[in-house]
């Protein structure tokens, strides 16, 4: 299955664009893509123009595009890095390869089903405590919007491997569009 | 390509257009007039007639004459409308076997999609005769509040009549196509349309060719219908305080004063007060009784307020949807018959807080969007595209019989949302998938558009297999859905079971039965037998008509809106061309 385009690179813009920039990617777009222009085609041009339609409605929104961008810089993990256990950490061992597994299940189920993908990282974590496991659980709070639990999240994986800075610019990231929201809600208020 | 009409295939009129060479003519009919009444008779000498002619000898052959069967299409039985509706209308509704309405007319049960068809092969036919080429294809108007089973049948409909529906088209919409702003500055504007039957109200977005409807709101069982209503209610009133008859039980006379209500109505919009008259209503023991009152305007705004005040919701909802107030809206466009009443202008006018626009043609404008888009899709019209949303919430029943949305009301259309499913128990074969459109809590309070049944999944354990279901909505406001295995990456079988509608097998039989037998029904007996039915009719007839009291005044009115008529079609194209 071929990687699906970024909103982005969907519009043919740049991340920068401004407003005005997406409002005529998005007609061209649109032009290019709707079902009424394209009579020969007309499955790949529904579905090109949902895409399109939801890529518009997410970068035309000032909150949902930040939070999009960041999580185009927070994207999942899928890999954890090799533990070394010592002969007399068996059980440890074995929890590890049991947190490990519920792991691998949590990100096959990400693209189809968050709430249960995130059901395999807390069974996960429960287990055997993994930066990797409960950075992947923030970033699913943070797709399915809860920033605060999010951060949380975030914080707990940078404690358990202070020394990581993708953790340490996520949370900076995450912090500041919080404090963006904040302003764009006090303002419409 | 082969010509596309547009139709605006109304409740109570029908009107057909189409652009040729960049230029946009309304149909007139074999009677020479731009709209059609949406009425089909069905006669004792087994002839169908449509239009005018059937509408003509309403009032001598009430139970064989259908109206309103808009009101009707993809509706069931048992819908609490249709209970209502079931009072209002002379002619027999019955259910289905799956409980869908039906006609029973002239000693045979017909479904609305069929009658809606005797309608379109007569807009159609006429189309030909006035262009002098076959058409196949077309353009059809529904109300944006028309969900999947609606919007289903009203295709049916099409191809029944031997049409291909290349679009459905919501009717706001399409006058917005209409309106003749020029698209290239962005603007908001508001369309305001009550129709005969329904009322809708679009939000919508312009700019550079784009017309984006950003929310809709409306009511399918709103319209001028309800106001003819009105008025009949109140004559029955007055004549049974005055008399002590009861005429609801009356047909022919129900039909009289139908007529009579929607003349009175519509003189009403420039007169201040009309006189009703109709002799012979009644017949007792001591001899015939006559219906003579006079109806003024202010009257009529008492029995009607409450209708007309009744699209303020509707339209406050559409703004909140689209985060919109009032003074965010640049101009309100009136479509739709009733708007043409001084008292629907002042509510538009409070809501809005602004005149409303009315250079549209409020009975053409629908039928003119829809020949744009007609003519975007054969590809005459390359710098004009609509983005339409979805009325209604699309989702399925959950656990305790919950509705989980997938789909939010007001997206944008063409839409695509997909859900994963899984088995519960181990080697389970099938998924059952109900699918509701709608905004209550609780599935069952919404409308059932079908039942999809994953079927065949290959044995594995609960859990495991993982099938993705895609829920689209087309262009078209219609809903389709779709499986694929993960696994295998392969198409999952799927079994649809629609709750409601007609089979294929059932549209193949009444396609071929249009094309044959009934076809041959409504070409026969065109316009002269009509013209002397009509003669007829009229010696029974009430003053209102030509030659009575009301006749000369009447006409000049009718001369003069004409004129008006003329003028704003021709304000069309010249916004068009500029």
């Amino acid at each position: 299955m071929p990687k699906k385009l970024n909103y982005y690179e969907l519009l043919e813009i740049y991340p920068a664009a401004t407003q005005e920039e997406i409002d005529n990617a998005f007609r061209l777009a649109l032009y290019k893509y709707h079902p009424d222009h394209n009579p020969d085609r007309p499955d790949w041009a529904h579905e090109r123009t949902a895409e399109v339609v939801e890529a518009y409605k997410i970068l035309s929104d000032p909150i949902k595009r930040k939070i999009y961008n960041f999580l185009i810089f927070a994207s999942l993990k899928e890999n954890v890095e090799e533990r070394k256990f010592s002969i007399f950490q068996v059980g440890e061992k074995k929890k590890f390869e049991e947190a490990l597994k519920d792991f691998k299940e949590g990100v096959e189920l990400y693209d189809t089903n968050k709430a249960n993908a995130l059901l395999k990282f807390q069974q996960s974590y429960a287990t055997y405590k993994m930066h990797e496991t409960i950075y992947n659980m923030g970033v699913i709070y943070a797709v399915t919007n809860k920033l605060q639990d999010a951060l949380r999240a975030f914080k707990e994986a940078e404690k358990l491997q202070p020394e990581n800075q993708h953790y340490k610019r996520v949370i900076e990231k995450l912090a500041e569009l919080m404090r963006d929201i904040d302003r764009v809600k006090k303002s419409s208020t | 390509m082969s010509k596309i009409i547009g139709i605006d295939l109304g409740t109570t009129n029908s009107c057909v257009g189409i652009i040729e060479d960049g230029k946009l003519t309304i149909i007139p009919n074999d009677e020479n007039f731009r709209t059609t009444p949406s009425v089909v008779a069905f006669t004792k000498d087994n002839t169908i007639l449509v239009g005018n002619q059937a509408k003509r000898q309403q009032v001598m052959n009430p139970e064989n004459t259908v109206f309103s069967i808009k009101r009707f299409m993809g509706r069931k039985f048992n819908d609490k409308t249709v209970e209502n509706d079931i009072k209002l209308v002379p002619y027999k509704l019955v259910p289905a076997d799956n409980g869908d309405v039906r006609i029973q007319v002239a000693g045979r049960i017909f479904s609305p999609p069929e009658i809606s068809a005797m309608i379109l092969m007569k807009l159609k036919k006429d189309a030909e005769a006035y262009l002098n080429e076959k058409i196949d294809k077309a353009v059809i108007t529904v109300p944006a509040y028309f969900n999947d089973s609606q919007r289903q049948a009203t295709k049916d409909a099409g191809k029944i009549a031997g049409l291909e529906v290349v679009r459905i088209i919501n009717e706001p919409t399409a006058a917005a196509l209409a309106s003749g702003f020029d698209s290239k500055t962005k603007m908001r504007i508001a369309i305001y349309d009550l129709g005969g039957g329904t009322f809708d109200i679009s939000i919508l977005e312009l700019g550079q060719g784009i017309f984006q409807v950003k929310s809709t709101s409306g009511n399918t069982h709103l319209g001028g219908d309800d106001f003819d209503q009105a008025i009949i209610d109140y004559l029955i009133r007055e004549f049974l305080n005055k008399e002590g008859i009861d005429l609801r039980t009356d047909r022919v006379a129900l039909q009289r004063l139908k007529e009579a209500a929607e003349k009175a109505k519509i003189n009403l919009s420039e007169l201040e007060s009309v006189e009703i008259t109709l002799p012979f209503i009644a017949v007792t023991k001591e001899g015939p009784k006559h219906l003579k009152t006079i109806l003024t305007r202010e009257k009529l705004e008492e029995l009607t307020k409450h209708l007309a005040e009744a699209t303020a919701e509707p339209c406050e909802k559409a703004l909140n949807y689209a985060g919109l107030r009032p003074q965010d809206i640049d101009e309100v466009v009136l479509v739709g018959g009733q708007t043409k009443m001084p008292l629907v202008r002042e509510v538009v006018k409070k809501i809005f807080k602004k005149e409303p626009y009315l250079g549209v043609n409020p009975d053409e404008a629908v039928a003119a969007g829809a020949a744009f888009q007609a003519s975007v899709l054969k590809g005459d019209i390359r710098d004009i595209l609509l983005l339409d949303v979805t009325a209604f919430s699309l989702g399925i029943k959950t656990e305790g019989g919950l509705f989980s949305k997938i789909i939010e009301k007001n997206s944008s259309i063409p839409i695509r949302k997909s859900e994963i499913y899984t088995t519960t128990k181990d080697d389970q074969s099938f998924v059952r998938i109900e699918v509701y459109q709608g905004e209550k809590p609780m599935a069952a309070d919404n409308k059932l558009i079908g039942t999809f049944d994953l079927v065949g999944i290959p044995k594995a354990k609960k859990g495991e297999p993982k099938i993705e279901v895609m829920f689209d909505i087309d262009a078209n406001g219609i809903i389709r859905v779709s499986a694929k295995d993960l696994m295998t990456q392969k198409e999952q079988a799927i079994k649809i079971t629609p709750d409601s509608g007609l089979s294929g097998s059932e549209i193949d039989r009444m396609t071929s039965e249009m094309g044959t037998d009934f076809a041959q029904k409504i070409l026969r007996g065109q316009k002269e037998s009509a013209r002397q039915e009509y003669k007829a009719v009229m010696p029974v007839d009430d003053s209102m008509s030509e030659g009575g009291a009301l006749g000369e005044t009447q006409k000049e009115i009718k001369e003069e809106t004409q004129d008006k008529k003329k003028k704003s079609i021709f304000d069309i194209f010249k916004r068009k061309e500029d």
